[in-house]
């Protein structure tokens, strides 16, 4: 094989390797869109009423509830890629992010909702960029748009920090889940 | 079974070569419609199959069958020979390309 001959599949190889990847991947855009708009409700509503626990226990429970059904129909026998573990791996990922805040909570001594919910919003950023560094380069943005969120967030709108929060995090993660439904196969 | 320049004969087959391209760039435990490999691939079912039989020979690949809604269905994921086999292709690739 020359040169020119193996550039030339090396090129065709990477192509179909992008295209399945994010073939693969594409559905994963349904759980952004759906735990953005849990985000954008849960904080605007925590941000003009009281009952906060009330409200995202609820949209917790939604938003799980409605995860399960979505990978079951996204990722079950009936579609093209199979992901046998995909639910264990996002519980094993959720368990290891609620013990790693409950300990910054109780170790730094957090008592305010604001700072709580920083803490939340900043180890989901983490979370995903950890992820999209090993996967896809989107959330490793998102990553860093949510981090900059709380910072302005923080510096100039602590007061309407929920609101805040809740518009332009929530919004991050829709755009991302927009994006990846929409990334562009390259075959 | 190598041939010049250490590569791969089962593998550097071009439909294979594509079979390979495809499972690789998954995850480890993602597996694949049988149907999914046919549209992508344009192959008719017995020549995607033999390509499939010949893989899973040399190991490359695990065959899966389940019966869903009483019909059966034939999933595909590369194993991890497979995976190192297709790295070592890749890798041969390009050490032809830095080659002066």
């Amino acid at each position: 094989m020359d040169k020119s001959n193996a550039m030339e599949e090396l090129n065709d190889l990477k192509k179909i390797m992008k295209s399945t990847s994010n073939k693969a991947m594409k559905s994963s855009g349904w759980f952004f869109i759906l735990w953005g708009s849990i985000w954008i409700i849960g904080f605007s509503v925590g941000q003009f009423f009281n009952n906060f626990n009330i409200v995202w226990s609820i949209l917790n429970i939604f938003g799980i509830i409605t995860s399960i059904f979505l990978s079951k129909v996204l990722y079950g026998k009936n579609n093209k890629f199979i992901f046998p573990k995909i639910l264990f791996k996002i519980f094993l990922i959720s368990v290891g992010v609620i013990i790693f805040d409950i300990i910054i909570i109780w170790m730094f001594n957090l008592k305010t909702i604001q700072n709580i919910t920083l803490l939340i919003i900043l180890s989901t950023a983490l979370c995903y960029f950890i992820i999209g560094v090993f996967n896809n380069n989107l959330l490793i943005i998102l990553a860093i748009l949510l981090v900059f969120f709380c910072i302005i967030g923080y510096i100039f709108f602590i007061k309407y920090l929920y609101l805040f929060a809740g518009v332009s995090c929530g919004s991050s993660l829709i755009l991302t889940g927009v994006l990846i439904l929409n990334k562009n196969e390259t075959r | 079974m190598k041939q010049d320049n250490n590569i791969n004969e089962l593998i550097h087959q071009p439909t294979r070569l594509k079979i390979m391209a495809l499972l690789s760039s998954l995850e480890e435990e993602i597996f694949v419609d049988f149907k999914f490999l046919l549209d992508e691939l344009s192959l008719t079912e017995g020549n995607l199959s033999i390509h499939l039989q010949k893989l899973e020979a040399a190991e490359f690949i695990q065959i899966k069958k389940e019966f869903l809604n009483k019909k059966p269905k034939t999933f595909i994921n590369i194993t991890k020979n497979g995976r190192a086999e297709f790295e070592n292709y890749l890798n041969e690739l390009e050490s032809i390309i830095k080659r002066k």
